[in-house]
């Protein structure tokens, strides 16, 4: 333990050169600034911005990287709250509430919780990895094919929470959503799925298309027609930090958000993902006024962007130790760090340490900058709001069409997404909310591949999934919360949240 | 134009400039309102009042629902599933667009059995302007240029809200154009096409 920590101050003394300082001050300033506009989600950022790292030694590449990682996800948060755009999965939580705490006039607050919550989770879960790390490694193991499906039914029957109306609905969505997911080629035969022949669809439909249409202009479409063209006015700007009561709410589901997402970011693949969805099902179930969810809670801002940042760091245990990346913005660090000499693999505390510690000591240090950059650009970014709607909506236009076109130089994803637009505003109009569909979207292929190779595993026998023992709990747990959801008492509170506006 | 399983949602004839619907409706009409008076592309009722059907908008959920699903299901059809000991690419499919369809089933089942809330009113001019501004943004941009894409953008979608008038509308197209050329073609060294 004592050597542990030792190894995190070899970290720190490594990256904490006035140079590298320097290096992760202006990642992570560049990477807020273009990770806030909108379409430009942190894994569009952090792939645009890694050249500016290539030339740099190791550890002060690490070191900016990690800047522009936490910059591009703070950006992204900043986004999901002021315009409503999840640029990546977990920002789908943060503007189901951050967006409706813009709406009243407390954005302020919101960017405020966002980013002091993420810089605990990541301060807690640094010290987590460097006190815990290598042993935690093992828990992944426990996790077979089984352990996985259940684990994901169990986060697909958790994001019904995510909606308000009918739990019918809400499950529709997220069946629709793993339908989308299977557009494309199946990774295990080789066959093209729902292609209708189009080349371009043959890699599967991405996330920033899909994200952009059915949260961004859906959103406008719906927030020009609500206010005759006008666009939706923000409350008047109450207070750009949080009170009081504010910080006492928002405290209890930052440290349960942070727990949450590090024990789901230990595991290898979808655990990440699942993290911030997680932890707002988790929030609203422990809620005593569960209505509130969806109208602005502080608690929905907290605990997914709590569990989102610890869950990116935790990643790292198995990121390192199996070299599975959970999603597309760890594989391309991963990538960054094979360019820079460090591969992924069991060995590499052991026989790089201070490119080991020094990674972990710039996330760690990376999180403190972004807050203290950050903080005062609150006041500015808040100050966006108040651009007419007239000028601001064609703005957003632009910078999703660039956004999502330069994404693979395919002006077919653009094309893609003004269908996705439209079919997010025919959902709404009918009452389908899309965040269910999106976490569908994303699970989808681990899903399916997981439920193949467990039956496969199983000869075939599919009671795999409740007999062995932690996939059967995990079942268990998803179906006690599908009766929950569905029994008439907890209907009737489910639909006094039934309110738009 | 490709055929996506949602094609017959595209609104129709997206690339003409959007008619003056009652998009100007007034606020809170969203969800659930009662003054509807257009018909809904999706099964063409109109007046929930008057209507047999209790709950009309969950009855075009459903109906959509179920229909995703058989599109998923017949689309499928000559896929292989495999057995449960060797699942192929049709499975998954397979259970899903049934899946949905069951789903769409209950949402419908309920809608003829339980009231609840009437078709919303479609905001026209929003929909078909910002479509038709980012379709045109597609069609645009490798032909002719970000700056040409960018400007055509702009312009269609101000006609999604209330126009912007002529200066205005010029200053921020140009704004727009110049800043996106400076951030993403300078800045960040995207490979753009920036003229025709």
């Amino acid at each position: 333990m004592t050597e542990l920590l030792g190894n995190l101050l070899l970290g720190l003394s490594v990256s904490l050169s006035p140079d590298n300082l320097l290096l992760c001050f202006g990642g992570a300033l560049i990477g807020t600034l273009i990770g806030v506009l909108p379409g430009l989600g942190p894994t569009a950022t952090v792939a645009m911005l890694l050249p500016l790292t290539f030339h740099l030694p190791p550890v002060g590449a690490l070191i900016m990287l990690a800047g522009i990682f936490y910059g591009s996800q703070y950006g992204g948060s900043a986004t999901a709250i002021l315009v409503n755009l999840p640029g990546e999965s977990s920002s789908v939580v943060t503007c189901l509430d951050g967006h409706a705490m813009a709406r009243q006039g407390r954005a302020g607050v919101a960017l405020a919780t966002a980013a002091l919550a993420s810089l605990f989770a990541g301060i807690v879960t640094t010290i987590l990895i460097a006190v815990a790390g290598p042993p935690l490694a093992g828990v992944a193991l426990a996790f077979g094919p089984a352990e996985y499906v259940s684990l994901m039914l169990l986060g697909l029957i958790g994001a019904v929470t995510l909606a308000h109306g009918s739990v019918v609905k809400a499950i529709a969505m997220i069946l629709l959503g793993l339908l989308l997911s299977m557009v494309g080629t199946d990774v295990n035969s080789g066959d093209t799925r729902f292609t209708f022949g189009l080349p371009q669809l043959y890699d599967g439909i991405d996330f920033v298309p899909l994200a952009m249409g059915l949260f961004g202009l859906a959103e406008i479409i719906a927030s020009l027609e609500q206010t005759g063209g006008a666009g939706r006015t923000t409350a008047p700007i109450a207070s750009l930090w949080p009170k009081r009561e504010d910080i006492r709410q928002a405290w209890p589901a930052t440290v349960r958000g942070t727990v949450m997402g590090a024990l789901l970011g230990i595991l290898p693949g979808g655990g990440a993902t699942l993290g911030s969805f997680a932890a707002y099902s988790l929030e609203k179930k422990l809620a005593r006024r569960p209505e509130r969810f969806g109208q602005g809670a502080i608690e929905g801002v907290a605990a997914p962007e709590a569990a989102n940042n610890a869950a990116s760091q935790a990643c790292f245990i198995p990121m390192l130790s199996l070299g599975i990346p959970p999603n597309a913005i760890m594989a391309l660090m991963i990538g960054a760090m094979t360019i820079h000499g460090i591969t992924p693999g069991p060995q590499i505390m052991a026989k790089q340490p201070e490119l080991f510690w020094g990674m972990i000591a710039s996330m760690l240090i990376g999180n403190v900058i972004l807050v203290i950059l950050n903080l005062p650009m609150i006041g500015l970014w808040v100050r966006l709001l108040r651009v007419p709607y007239g000028y601001l909506f064609p703005a957003i236009l632009v910078f999703c069409c660039i956004g999502t076109y330069t994404l693979n130089n395919s002006a077919f994803n653009v094309l893609l997404m003004a269908m996705f637009g439209v079919l997010g505003y025919v959902l709404r109009k009918l009452d389908c909310e899309p965040a269910p569909l999106m976490l569908g979207f994303v699970l989808g292929p681990l899903l399916e591949e997981n439920l193949g190779r467990a039956l496969l595993l199983s000869g075939g026998d599919p009671t795999v999934f409740a007999t062995r023992p932690i996939s059967g709990s995990l079942l268990a747990t998803a179906a006690l919360l599908l009766i929950l959801m569905v029994m008439p008492s907890v209907r009737r509170r489910r639909d006094e949240a039934f309110k738009d506006e | 134009m490709p055929s996506l399983p949602f094609s017959d949602l595209r609104p129709p004839s997206s690339a003409t400039a959007p008619p003056r619907g009652p998009s100007t409706a007034p606020r809170g009409t969203a969800r659930g309102a009662l003054e509807n008076t257009l018909p809904t592309i999706m099964d063409g009722e109109a007046a929930p009042l008057q209507e047999p059907v209790r709950a009309p908008q969950d009855l075009a959920a459903g109906l959509l629902i179920a229909a995703f699903g058989l599109a998923a299901l017949w689309l499928g059809r000559d896929w292989p599933t495999g057995t449960l000991a060797y699942v192929q690419s049709g499975f998954f499919p397979r259970m899903i667009g049934l899946l949905m369809v069951l789903a769409g089933a209950v949402v419908t089942g309920r809608s003829l059995l339980a009231h609840g809330a009437g078709l919303p009113a479609w905001g026209w001019r929003p929909l078909l302007g910002v479509t038709a501004a980012v379709l045109a943004f597609a069609g645009t941009v490798e032909l002719l240029g970000l700056v040409p894409a960018v400007l055509i953008l702009v312009g269609l979608g101000n006609l999604a809200g209330q126009p912007l008038r002529p200066v205005p509308l010029a200053f921020l197209g140009g704004t727009l154009a110049a800043g996106c050329v400076a951030l993403f073609v300078w800045g960040l060294g995207l490979p753009l096409r920036v003229w025709p």
